[in-house]
């Protein structure tokens, strides 16, 4: 018989203590203690990095939020055991095996991923390098765990040179291929990421493959084979987190097209699946918002923000009560913590925070952090940031270059396009009445902040916004 | 174009608010760096990344004479292995794959690696749930028609032949649900029962949970990775966990003669048995939405114990860049020309694992009789140490000689006579009706492929390194009646 590694599941049933237990072995001292040291190293020490941390201290990890799913009194199968306590457990029985500190690196990642925790980060790091030293050659899953964390981590440069490796080591296993698509199409070496992709579906046209396929056909423009690619990725899905996953991209695509109704339907199943789908949580917020429902809206970015605060959901929110002219100043003094703690620590840069920055702070600090994150990759998704951080500041010559770069894949998303129209419309260019016309027709609810925006500079433009 | 006054609303703002909302709102998932943005995330780190996909592995694979009707013969395909008993308060699932994977066995009686004949499963499911979440049945489910069982598969069955088109067999047919627990499902029996469907031409097929019936020992899967007794740390434990646990079984009886060559058994005895399953592909230079899916192989299982027996590998330490990377990926006919593929099975890992630990002295090479166990069945003329032809494709009367090519195949001779009293040891201890040839759900395979590993019958027999088995800590005993398997475990 064949089968692969049940001592997860062997393990299962071990809980709390057991997690309570590893965290005090796992490292060089109590979790706290390392995740303050981590932090330092990242982010440098100026006063509010310190003061952060205080805070950090108090709060601790996210815990999963109990969701808004509909299947309330709907009891969900729970999960055969946790992974993590599992891998923990493994590696406090086998300290000298490489392939248990791989497994742990993984099962912290994915933690990470679900929890967007990213003290879970700096285990996995601690996790593979234990096993690169017990065993330097020939350690594919230590590699390919390298590569994913520094995806994780925005490191795409670090991460491409891990998938390369990891290809030649093994030209027929999926996972450095998965290393690599994710890299390139960050990197902007849009044929090489397609073909990483394209491997990776041939060996595993599962999940992994089929969401990086959809993500591919996407930033191509080629939405409706996106969606395809997500059904399938959909009916291969073997687990809740995974349906979830699918469930909200599916329901993001919608949302881009501005079928609201059909997302809201997709946010619902992937919260029926995993009610602590980050992603679900804030695109059920944003349908609630088009929808009519701003108070419930604000309601779940609240509680969204509360334990993932990451740019995205911070602006959207922002954004939300800006439209409605409510305070946002918890938010926006949080997006402007994080801008100043970006900029200490030099690390990779968010086109997300950016636009926050170019938006609602001073532009010119967007204009040059963006600048070295051009230097570093040649995303639609930097260009398109660094076009509108130009625009505000002023230099809309060298705004409309960069936007005009933003959309050399054929991406069509209403905000590339309402950013390009607006820079056409300050330039004069005749041009500007259809590119604001198509962010609008693409979904007449894509932001509550910039609709307003859209529909007058069209006003002033003397064009009706539907055309 | 600038915006309205929303910035210099933030110049203004109280500065010990701003300290106080922003530490209450950086946990450390905003310091972890930068995330994504919506429609931006899609292609990236949080996108899964656990490429292990259960339904794609096949654990165990069994075809033997029926012993309650010799004319037909059964095989049984096992995958999703360690699938946990459910309870009441906290239901499974454990569903077919659908989507289109097709869950194929193939029949080689050429011996050229190529199915002359398939039989292909396909699934659909039909979900009730809300939002397609939560448990799968409500209340007692006690036929596969209550209206409490919310989430239901079918399949269809097609049998293809070589170069003809398929044809179906049975549409729709029900599979037997997950058994959720003793309190919902009372009489699992009488839903696999529902869940058996007669094919046209006799035979029978289901699709249903069953109970994990591998007769496993620990303590010997130690050698095959580490060359002395188990158990392997973070494989399996002393105590054997697949005595708990369930998997999900394709079963298919058929008659010998729609199985062998030409209709033939008599002229034709032997078959090679394998199965895999295949996903729907895509080409993403082309437009999905005018292509057919090219499926991709993803998942193959023919002799038991292949990594184990060739490598000493499982998926954990499997040798980055090797054949093991390439075998689930293969057609069986391709397996000819993966020249490190047949090389290792000239030259398999375990015995030499086994001298390097000190405990008997690795058979001279090259290994011809284990390159016939797995890729060629036991013949006189074909590297095989019995001595007589048992299970290899030469025997077919209709078969190319020529054409004959290494594959990997559980081969079975359907004319050999069901014996009365098993000996669960198989061939090498006289009971010609079991593993090798082709495999019994009672086969104890671990030892015989052991003992075979180490030279038997060529050689001195190694069946003293071995611990007896522990027989109390091994599965229930499959019956000798279909569908042959024990209902799958349940817990209150």
């Amino acid at each position: 018989m064949t089968v692969d590694l049940p001592e997860a599941e062997a393990e299962a049933g071990a809980g709390a203590e057991a997690e309570a237990e590893a965290e005090a072995e796992a490292g060089p001292g109590p979790a706290q203690g390392r995740r303050l040291r981590w932090l330092a190293r990242v982010a440098g020490a100026g006063a509010l990095v310190l003061a952060c941390a205080g805070g950090l201290l108090a709060l601790g990890p996210a815990a999963p939020t109990a969701g808004p799913g509909p299947g309330a009194g709907q009891a969900v199968p729970a999960p055969p055991g946790d992974p993590l306590a599992a891998a923990r457990a493994a590696v406090r029985d086998r300290p000298q095996d490489p392939y248990a500190w791989e497994q742990l690196g993984l099962a912290d990642l994915d933690r990470a991923r679900l929890t967007l925790d990213a003290a879970r980060l700096a285990d996995a790091d601690q996790a593979f390098q234990r096993s690169l030293v017990l065993k330097p050659q020939g350690n594919y899953g230590a590699l390919v765990g390298t590569g994913m964390l520094a995806n994780a981590r925005h490191e795409f440069a670090a991460a491409r040179t891990a998938g390369e490796r990891a290809t030649a080591l093994a030209p027929d296993r999926p996972t450095g291929y998965l290393v690599l698509a994710d890299a390139e199409i960050q990197l902007g070496d849009y044929p090489a990421a397609t073909a990483a992709t394209q491997r990776l579906l041939d060996l595993a046209p599962t999940v992994p493959g089929y969401t990086r396929a959809a993500y591919d056909l996407e930033t191509h423009g080629r939405a409706e084979e996106a969606e395809i690619a997500l059904r399938r990725a959909l009916d291969s899905a073997e687990s809740a987190g995974d349906s979830a996953f699918c469930e909200h991209r599916l329901g993001d695509l919608a949302w881009d097209h501005g079928r609201l109704e059909e997302a809201g339907d997709h946010y619902r199943r992937a919260l029926a699946q995993a009610p602590d789908d980050y992603y679900a949580q804030a695109g059920l917020a944003r349908v609630l918002a088009a929808t009519g429902r701003p108070d419930q809206a604000a309601e779940h970015y609240r509680e969204l923000v509360a334990h993932a605060p990451t740019p995205q959901f911070l602006l959207e929110l922002t954004e939300l009560q800006l439209s409605r002219n409510q305070d946002a100043s918890p938010q926006l003094t949080a997006l402007a913590a994080e801008v100043r703690l970006l900029d200490a620590s030099g690390g990779p840069v968010d086109p997300v925070l950016m636009l926050y920055q170019a938006d609602h702070a001073d532009p010119s600090v967007a204009v040059r952090l963006l600048r070295e994150e051009w230097a570093r990759r040649k995303s639609v998704l930097v260009a398109d940031a660094l076009g509108w951080a130009l625009h505000r500041s002023g230099q809309d010559v060298e705004a409309l270059d960069l936007l005009h770069l933003a959309a050399a894949t054929n991406w069509h998303t209403p905000l590339f396009a309402y950013h390009r129209g607006t820079v056409e419309a300050a330039l004069h260019r005749p041009e500007a009445v259809a590119d604001l016309r198509e962010a609008l027709a693409l979904n007449p609810h894509f932001s509550p902040f910039d609709v307003p925006l859209t529909e007058r500079l069209l006003g002033e433009l003397g064009a009706a916004p539907q055309g | 174009m600038p915006r309205s006054a929303p910035s210099t609303r933030v110049a203004r703002r109280p500065r010990t608010l701003a300290l106080a909302a922003a530490t209450a709102l950086l946990t450390t998932a905003a310091l972890a760096g930068p995330y994504l943005g919506t429609s931006q995330a899609g292609g990236h780190f949080d996108a899964p990344g656990q490429i292990a996909d259960p339904q794609a592995n096949f654990t165990d694979i069994y075809a033997f004479t029926s012993p309650d009707n010799p004319d037909m013969a059964t095989v049984i395909a096992d995958l999703q292995p360690t699938q946990l008993p459910g309870t009441t308060p906290a239901p499974v699932n454990y569903p077919f794959a659908t989507g289109g994977a097709r869950y194929e066995i193939h029949i080689d009686g050429h011996g050229d690696g190529h199915s002359d004949l398939t039989y292909r499963w396909t699934f659909r499911t039909e979900d009730r749930r809300l939002f397609g979440a939560g448990p799968i049945a409500i209340g007692q489910v006690r036929s596969l028609r209550d209206s409490g069982l919310l989430f239901r598969q079918y399949y269809t069955l097609e049998r293809i032949r070589a170069g003809q088109a398929p044809e179906v067999l049975v549409k729709d047919a029900p599979a037997a649900p997950t058994q959720q627990s003793i309190g919902q499902m009372p009489d699992y029996g009488a839903l696999r029962a529902e869940a058996t469907t007669v094919l046209p031409g006799g035979g029978r097929s289901i699709a249903t949970q069953t109970a994990e019936s591998f007769q496993a020992d620990a303590r010997v899967f130690g050698y095959f990775i580490l060359g002395s007794a188990g158990p392997v740390p973070g494989y399996l434990p002393a105590a054997n966990p697949l005595a708990a646990v369930n998997v999900s079984s394709l079963i298919l009886q058929v008659p010998k003669r729609e199985l062998a060559l030409n209709g033939d058994p008599g002229r034709n005895p032997v078959v090679g048995v394998w199965a895999t399953l295949s996903r729907p592909g895509a080409n993403l230079a082309r437009d999905l939405r005018a292509q057919d899916a090219g499926y991709r192989q993803v998942g193959r299982l023919g002799n038991p114990h292949i990594m184990f027996g060739l490598w000493g590998s499982f998926g954990g330490i499997a040798a980055p860049g090797g054949p093991e990377d390439r075998f689930h990926a293969r057609p069986a006919d391709q397996d000819q020309y993966d020249q490190d593929f047949l090389n290792s099975a000239l030259d398999p890992a375990p015995p030499h694992k086994i001298e390097a630990a000190g405990q008997f002295p690795a058979p001279a090479g090259p290994r011809t009789d284990i390159r016939a166990l797995y890729l060629g069945g036991i013949g006189k003329n074909n590297g095989a140490k019995f001595g007589f032809d048992l299970n290899t494709q030469s025997m077919n009367a209709d078969t190319d000689p020529n054409a004959v090519a290494w594959a990997d195949e559980l081969r079975l001779n359907l004319t050999t006579p069901v014996t009365a009293n098993p000996n669960r040891f198989g061939v090498l201890d006289g009971d010609l009706q079991g593993y090798p040839n082709g495999r019994r759900p009672n086969d104890m395979i671990d030892n015989s492929l052991l003992r075979m590993l180490e030279g038997e019958p060529g050689g001195p027999s190694a069946a003293g390194l071995l611990p007896p088995p522990l027989f109390d800590l091994q599965p229930k005993p499959a019956t000798d009646t279909f569908p042959y398997l024990n209902l799958p475990h349940a817990l209150p």
